[in-house]
């Protein structure tokens, strides 16, 4: 008779608090807030544990739990990281072609760009982009259809690559 | 398709999460499109090069601040749990002494000439003077003279000296 491992609260530990802290990460955009809403998913599945009630999908639950609890944080501190001074920062960049634009540049632009998102288009394109999650599973844990998802990532994405072509003279005109 | 559909299946295409049919169909326009070709390019050294460089290490001592952390949660919740254990064990005292006294009263021995038939006062004869008296049903003189129902321990002594009759 096959016997069923029940995995324990450490393996479960071991096995996805990678993943959950960059979901986390990805969503908060800060390595300390990240990191505290990685353990406060892992306490409540502590607690759920300590209840006997072993989710069935652990690591779906995970996902669903960390990205809620990381979405909570934000909405309860109203993370304006770099918004407030965005204006001072959008001082006209030198013209050059994109491949010349460094990494840190694009990266700074790319927080900056994506404040100009909506809720739901931020957080498909950074559970995408930085969570590592495919778009299948960001529709899971979102409970969101997946051609939703796609759209939403999609246009998020056109709207970024906007942002960071401010660098590039040629594609500032747009879709043609 | 468009060149603004043709956009976003580009930027479904850099991540990988564009299906076969709408891939084909992107395809055919960028063979026709310049502008799209360019954008595809562009998009490549933009949103491209930004991807996928974040690294899934844990902070360290994050194990460590983790297992602190679920300790206290623990403590936080037995604690939480205390009252509501005493209250649960109250009631289950309180619930049990009432139980008790609703099962004393069940096992009295019923008194005859108290059934339905006869809704007046008691009286306290024994089962031979009602039916000396003659007017006593069969039953109610075996009712009277029933076995006790109790298995406790202090209708024992009754329910011998029953048998023993």
């Amino acid at each position: 008779m096959a016997s069923t491992h029940q995995p324990t609260f450490d393996d479960l530990v071991e096995r996805h608090a990678p993943q959950v802290f960059r979901v986390c990460r990805s969503i908060l955009r800060d390595d300390h807030l990240g990191s505290d809403a990685a353990q406060e998913t892992f306490v409540k599945l502590w607690r759920r544990l300590s209840l006997g009630a072993l989710p069935e999908h652990a690591q779906g639950w995970l996902r669903s739990v960390a990205v809620s609890t990381s979405l909570d944080l934000v909405r309860r501190r109203r993370l304006q990281t770099v918004v407030e001074d965005t204006e001072s920062r959008e001082a006209p960049a030198a013209a050059r072609p994109l491949e010349q634009v460094s990494l840190a540049e694009l990266q700074h632009d790319l927080g900056l760009a994506l404040h100009e998102l909506s809720e739901g288009q931020r957080t498909v394109f950074l559970l995408r982009h930085e969570g590592g999650l495919a778009l299948r599973e960001v529709a899971e844990v979102l409970g969101v259809a997946l051609p939703t998802v796609k759209t939403q990532f999609a246009r998020a994405c056109v709207k970024l690559q906007a942002k960071l072509a401010r660098f590039d003279p040629d594609l500032k005109d747009g879709p043609r | 398709m468009n060149c603004n559909d043709s956009h976003e299946h580009l930027a479904l295409r850099l991540y990988a999460e564009l299906d076969e049919r709408d891939g084909e169909a992107l395809q055919a326009h960028l063979d026709g499109c310049a502008a799209c070709r360019t954008y595809a390019a562009q998009l490549q050294q933009g949103l491209g090069r930004l991807s996928a460089d974040a690294t899934d290490d844990l902070p360290q001592g994050w194990a460590a601040q983790l297992s602190e952390r679920v300790g206290s949660a623990d403590v936080r919740r037995s604690r939480e749990s205390r009252p509501a254990a005493s209250l649960i064990a109250g009631v289950s005292i309180a619930a049990g002494f009432l139980l008790g006294l609703v099962c004393t009263s069940l096992l009295t021995p019923v008194q005859p000439g108290s059934g339905p038939s006869d809704p007046g006062p008691r009286t306290e004869l024994a089962p031979e003077a009602t039916l000396a008296a003659g007017n006593a049903s069969h039953s109610e003189f075996r009712r009277a003279t029933a076995p006790p129902l109790a298995t406790t321990v202090g209708d024992l002594g009754r329910l011998r000296s029953y048998l023993g009759r």
